[in-house]
């Protein structure tokens, strides 16, 4: 098994607290990889291959990619087409990059209530194909955090 | 009873009635190799065919984006029930509740029943050699827990999950359930190419096309895109629409059904 370490950030903190909801979305994911799991944690530097349980206070949560693994086809047949052409109305190609979303709310209230003003995110991400070793499994176009108002109690 | 509604059961026992009913009509389009075989079925999720929806995701293009993973595996699903009911009338599949059972349930996991090979632990794929890839001539293999990375979906994220209301995250958030599990599984489950040939995919898919059953129980189908719903889904002769509403397709779930002797 090979486990991946990748540190995102740091980006300020959220000004306003009073969310309802706050999540990751991580985009433009390459899944033209062999499957493999992920675990997010938040604002902790001892995060490593080795300290990785999810019952540390920092851990927010997780995904999977289903990985399209290797090419079943001819020269082009893995290329995504950069743009849509105008009558071309099948739908997007099978390897259009992925989407992710993760609810952290409570991981990122937690990181707030203990004054941080920034905030780092790790990911660690791991797989059974040790051929996959070195060579960048989470491979994504960005990553974004993004908190929700919706106007419960809590918020005003 | 001919053409009756069926109902599919959570996944248990090897020897429950549902469960020998099942493995009889598996049996038995596993020893087909025709149009109308376990082999031909399995073929069009990845290999030889391609036509699964798995990755059809463009978050940041909603109106190109053809959010099918549901209702294409509904169909899919349906082809595969309709198979196996041509072998066994009342034939239905039945749902792996991962979110109670963490570990593969013992009638997809039990190598023998009745002294014979069961045909929900694993199967012989066989796939021609084509102008780019070898040929496959072997028993699909699953490699459980063994990623310690990832876990089962709990009942929590599954009650939580019931409460969102806009069709597409709850959609995305589905499929993330489902990615979870096939990683879970492993093996052959956690390659597309093969997955649609271990048996065990079924009783996955079913639960999660139970769990967005109950979702519609209660959002009826929410906000889904219009224009998704008359998007034909290759290569079944169905629409997004068609596949709406269960009853249409002849099944329903259930946690048990049992008949009673009359």
């Amino acid at each position: 098994m090979i486990i991946e370490k990748h540190v995102l950030g740091p980006i300020p903190l959220p000004g306003n607290e009073n969310f309802d909801v706050a999540e990751l979305e991580f985009y433009g994911i390459n899944h033209f990889r062999p499957s493999y799991s992920t675990r997010v944690f938040l604002n902790d530097k001892k995060v490593s291959k080795a300290v990785c349980d999810t019952d540390r206070a920092s851990y927010a949560g997780g995904f999977s990619i289903f990985g399209h693994a290797t090419c079943a086809g001819d020269v082009g047949h893995c290329c995504v087409p950069s743009t849509q052409r105008r009558f071309d109305t099948r739908p997007s190609h099978p390897l259009t990059k992925a989407f992710k979303r993760i609810d952290i709310t409570q991981a990122l209230m937690r990181v707030i209530d203990e004054g941080s003003e920034e905030l780092i995110v790790t990911v660690l991400a791991s797989c059974e194909d040790e051929e996959f070793e070195g060579k960048n499994l989470l491979d994504l176009q960005g990553v974004q955090l993004v908190t929700h108002d919706y106007c419960t109690s809590a918020s005003y | 009873m001919a053409g009756s509604m069926v109902y599919r059961t959570r996944a248990g026992s090897a020897t429950g009635a549902n469960t020998v009913l099942l493995m009889s009509a598996m049996e038995k389009i596993q020893s087909r190799l025709d149009n109308n075989s376990f082999n031909w079925v399995a073929g069009l999720h990845g290999r030889p065919d391609w036509y699964c929806w798995h990755h059809q995701r463009n978050p940041r293009f909603p109106d190109t984006r053809a959010q099918l993973f549901l209702p294409w595996h509904r169909a899919y699903l349906h082809q595969l029930e309709l198979t196996l009911q041509d072998s066994e009338e009342n034939a239905a599949l039945t749902y792996w509740d991962w979110t109670r059972d963490d570990e593969i349930p013992e009638s997809h996991s039990r190598q023998n029943v009745d002294s014979k090979p069961n045909p929900l632990y694993r199967y012989r794929m066989r796939l021609a050699a084509t102008a780019m890839q070898s040929a496959v001539n072997r028993y699909t293999v699953r490699r459980s827990g063994m990623d310690n990375f990832v876990r089962l979906p709990t009942r929590d994220e599954v009650v939580r999950l019931l409460e969102e209301q806009d069709w597409s995250r709850f959609s995305d958030a589905l499929q993330g359930l489902h990615d979870d599990v096939h990683v879970w599984v492993g093996g052959d489950m956690g390659n597309p190419a093969f997955a649609g040939f271990d048996p065990v995919f079924y009783a996955h898919h079913c639960m999660i096309d139970r769990v967005w059953f109950l979702w519609q129980q209660r959002h009826g189908n929410g906000n889904i895109p219009p224009s998704l719903l008359d998007m034909k889904m290759e290569p079944f002769a169905l629409t997004v629409r068609d596949v709406m509403d269960v009853q249409s397709l002849g099944y329903e779930y259930a946690a048990t059904a049992t008949p009673l002797p009359v």
